[in-house]
C-alpha cells in the first residue's frame, strides 16, 4: 500500500491537454476520484500512473518513489479496465492465475488462492468458464478479482462501471466500495459520472482541461462548488445559474454589484410553489421522480429547475413561484466563474 | 412467405454462384477424376481401367521421390516463411511513421509475378556470375547440385512468400486490443511472458489461416520450381505438381496424369480440412 503524488505532471495529445503542470498528493489507503466530462484525458492520468504512457514533463512517486524510468511490470500497480480486458483465452482461473504465475508462484500454491479470491467475489463456480461465457457484471468481478488477487500498492481502476446496465452498476459500485474498505488499499479511480463519484469517494478531484478544478471530499464540493463549472458538473439535476439581477429583488447577493454575480440555486433548494414569495417562472413542464417531482420553469429566458413542493398545483403555463432560503444562494463571479465568499 | 419457400430462397439466390463454381471448379475436377480411371492418349481409343492408374503409383519410385520432395519443400518453406513473417509482424506493429513505405517495401517480392522473380533468382543462382556465389567467395552450383537445388528453391518460395505472411501476420496483432498487453504488462508478465502467453494465444487463428494458404500453395507449388530448375538436377527438385505436367502435357498419358492430378489434389484437400478442424477447434 502506497501513496501516489503527481508531481507538476504535463501531458498533451495532439490537441487535448490531459495534464497541465498537475500536483496531487494522494493518501495512503485514499479512495481518490478523478471527476471529470468525457474525452477529458482522465484515462491518460491512470497510464501515467501505471506506466503504460510517461508524462511529457514532471514525475509521479509511488510510495515516495520516483517512477520515471519504472516500467508498469515493477510498480505494483493493478489496473481494472474499462473493457474489463480480460485474457478471451484463458478460463477465469487462468485469468486470475496470470499475475500470481507472472510473480513466480509456484502451480500448488496458486490454486489456494485464486479459489479464495474467486470465493470473495462471488465466481466459486465459474472457474472454468471463458470470459465470452460470462456476463458483463461476471466479467467485472473477475477483473476485479485479477486486480485484487496479488494484493497491489494501489487499484487503478477506468470508469469500470460504464459497460453495465443500471442495476448491475449499482451492484458492483458496492462491491468495489467493500473491496476498499476490507482492504484499505489507495485506489485511484476515473469516471465522468458524478453520482458515481459521489458515492465511492473520499476526495475527488474535478478536472477540466488538464487542471483541477477542484479537489475535496464529495461533501464539500457539493455544498462549496469553487466554480460554476464544478457547480454544473456535481449534482443532479445540475444547479441553476442565473444572473445576479434576478436574484437583487430577494436580497441575497450581500449588496455585491448584481451585474457582476452570476447566483446558483440548487434544483433541491429551489421550491415551485403556486402562490406566495419568490421568482416569478412561468413552467415549461413537470418531471416526476417518485419521491418528488421536478418542475422546469422559464424566467427571462433562463431555464429553472426547482422541486415541487408538496400539495402545490402547477401545470405547464402556470405561473410559479420559486421560492429559496436566504443561505441557499451559491454566489460566483460573473467574470471568471469563481466562487464569491458571502 | 410459406417456410418452404423462405428456405429455398437461399439457395435460389445464391444459384448464379454456385453455377459458376461447379462450371469452373467443380465439373473439371470431377472430369480429371474420371480421366484418372481411364487408360487414355493422344490418337489411341480410350479404355476404362479402374484403379490400375492409383497401384501403378504405388510401384513408381519417380512418383514417391516427387512426393517426398513436395512434402519437404512444403514443411520447410511454410514453417520458415511463418518463422519469418512473424518476426517481421512483430517489428512492423512497432514502426512508427515510416509504416506504409515499409509495408510497400514488404510486399514488393510477393507483387512480382513468381515467374519473373524465378528468372531474377536464376541469375542470383548463376555459378560463376550470380551475386549468391560472389557472396560465398567462390563458384558454386547452387542449381545444379542435387543436395542444394531444392534448397534453393525453398530460398525463393520463403523471400517472395514472406511478405504474405507477415501483412496476415501484422493485421492479426492489430486486432489485439492494446488493453490488453497493457494489463498484461500490468499484472508482472515481460515482453516474453506476454508475447508468449497473451499474444501468440490470440494470434494463433492468423497463424493457423497464414499455414493453411501457404501449404495449399506450397503442396501444388509448380511455376517456381519449373522456372528455376524444371525440376532437374535427377529429378531432385521434381514435385507432383511437375510430374504430373510431365506425364500430362510431355508424355501426353492423360490418365496417369490425372491420377497423379487427384494425388495432388487429395493432399491438398486433406490438408485444408485438417487446418479447418484445427480452426473451428480455436475458435470455440
Amino acid at each position: 500500500m502506497a501513496a501516489i503524488a503527481f508531481e507538476r505532471v504535463s501531458k498533451r495529445f495532439g490537441a487535448t491537454t490531459v495534464a497541465a503542470g498537475l500536483s496531487l498528493q494522494i493518501a495512503d489507503g485514499e479512495f481518490f476520484v478523478f471527476l471529470g466530462p468525457s474525452g477529458c484525458g482522465k484515462s491518460t492520468l491512470l497510464h501515467l500512473v501505471a506506466g503504460i504512457e510517461l508524462p511529457d514533463a514532471g514525475t509521479i512517486r509511488i510510495g515516495g518513489a520516483d517512477m520515471r524510468g519504472v516500467p508498469p511490470q515493477r510498480r505494483d500497480v493493478a489496473m481494472v479496465f474499462q473493457s474489463y480486458a480480460l485474457y478471451p483465452h484463458l478460463d477465469v482461473f487462468g485469468n486470475l492465475a496470470f499475475p500470481l504465475r507472472n510473480r513466480g508462484l509456484a502451480g500448488a500454491a496458486v490454486r489456494p488462492e485464486v479459489e479464495r479470491t474467486a470465493a470473495a467475489l462471488g465466481l466459486g463456480g465459474l472457474l472454468d468458464s471463458k470470459p465470452a461465457q460470462l456476463s458483463g457484471g461476471q466479467r467485472q468481478r473477475v477483473a476485479l478479482g485479477r486486480a485484487l488477487i496479488r494484493r497491489p500498492v494501489a487499484f487503478l481502476m477506468d470508469e469500470p462501471l460504464s459497460n453495465l446496465d443500471a442495476t448491475l452498476r449499482l451492484e458492483i459500485r458496492e462491491e468495489i466500495k467493500r473491496v476498499h474498505q476490507a482492504h484499505g488499499i489507495t485506489t485511484v479511480y476515473v469516471t465522468h459520472d458524478q453520482e458515481e463519484a459521489m458515492a465511492l469517494a473520499d476526495r475527488i478531484a474535478v478536472l477540466r482541461e488538464g487542471r483541477i478544478a477542484q479537489c475535496d471530499a464529495p461533501q464539500a464540493l457539493y455544498a462549496q462548488p469553487a466554480d460554476t463549472f464544478v457547480a454544473r458538473f456535481v449534482g443532479t439535476p445540475p444547479m441553476n445559474l442565473l444572473p445576479g439581477a434576478m436574484l437583487e429583488a430577494h436580497a441575497a447577493l450581500g449588496g455585491r454589484d448584481p451585474a457582476a454575480v452570476t447566483a446558483g440555486l440548487r434544483p433541491q433548494d429551489l421550491e415551485a410553489r403556486d402562490g406566495g414569495d419568490g421568482l416569478a417562472a412561468r413552467v415549461v413542464l413537470l418531471e416526476p421522480a417518485g419521491p418528488l417531482t421536478w418542475v422546469v420553469a422559464e424566467l427571462d429566458g433562463v431555464r429553472l429547475k426547482a422541486r415541487l413542493a408538496s400539495g402545490a398545483r402547477l401545470a405547464p403555463g402556470a405561473e410559479a413561484r420559486l421560492a429559496f432560503a436566504a443561505g441557499a444562494a451559491h454566489l460566483f463571479d460573473a467574470e471568471t466563474g469563481l466562487r464569491l465568499e458571502a | 412467405m410459406r417456410p418452404g419457400a423462405a428456405r429455398l430462397e437461399p439457395w435460389v439466390l445464391m444459384s448464379p454462384a454456385l453455377a459458376l463454381l461447379a462450371a469452373v471448379t467443380a465439373l473439371p475436377m470431377l472430369y480429371v477424376v474420371w480421366l484418372s480411371l481411364q487408360q487414355r492418349a493422344l490418337f489411341r481409343a480410350a479404355q476404362f481401367t479402374g484403379f490400375d492408374h492409383y497401384f501403378r503409383l504405388a510401384g513408381d519410385g519417380r512418383f514417391w521421390n516427387a512426393l517426398g520432395n513436395t512434402l519437404y519443400f512444403a514443411l520447410v518453406s511454410v514453417a520458415m516463411e511463418l518463422a519469418l513473417g512473424l518476426a517481421i509482424a512483430l517489428l512492423l506493429a512497432r514502426a512508427g511513421r515510416a509504416r506504409a513505405l515499409i509495408y510497400g517495401a514488404v510486399l514488393v517480392p510477393w507483387a512480382i509475378p513468381t515467374v519473373v522473380s524465378a528468372r531474377m533468382w536464376e541469375w542470383m543462382y548463376q555459378p560463376e556470375l550470380g551475386v549468391l556465389s560472389f557472396l560465398a567467395g567462390r563458384p558454386v552450383n547452387w542449381l545444379g547440385d542435387a543436395a542444394l537445388a531444392l534448397h534453393a528453391a525453398i530460398a525463393m518460395d520463403v523471400w517472395k512468400s514472406t511478405p504474405f505472411v507477415a501483412l496476415l501476420l501484422l493485421a492479426g496483432l492489430q486486432a489485439i486490443p492494446r488493453e490488453l498487453v497493457h494489463a498484461a504488462a500490468l499484472d508482472g508478465a515481460g515482453a516474453w511472458t506476454t508475447f508468449r502467453r497473451v499474444t501468440l494465444p490470440l494470434l494463433a487463428p492468423v497463424i493457423l489461416v497464414a499455414a493453411v494458404f501457404r501449404s495449399i500453395d506450397a503442396l501444388r507449388v509448380f511455376d517456381a520450381i519449373y522456372v528455376l530448375t524444371g525440376g532437374g538436377p535427377a529429378n531432385a527438385t521434381e514435385t507432383l505438381s511437375i510430374y504430373a505436367y510431365r506425364v500430362l502435357f510431355q508424355m501426353l498419358d492423360f490418365g496417369y496424369g490425372s491420377a497423379l492430378a487427384v494425388v495432388v489434389l487429395a493432399i491438398t484437400g486433406m490438408a485444408a480440412l485438417a487446418y479447418a478442424r484445427l480452426l473451428r477447434g480455436g475458435i470455440e
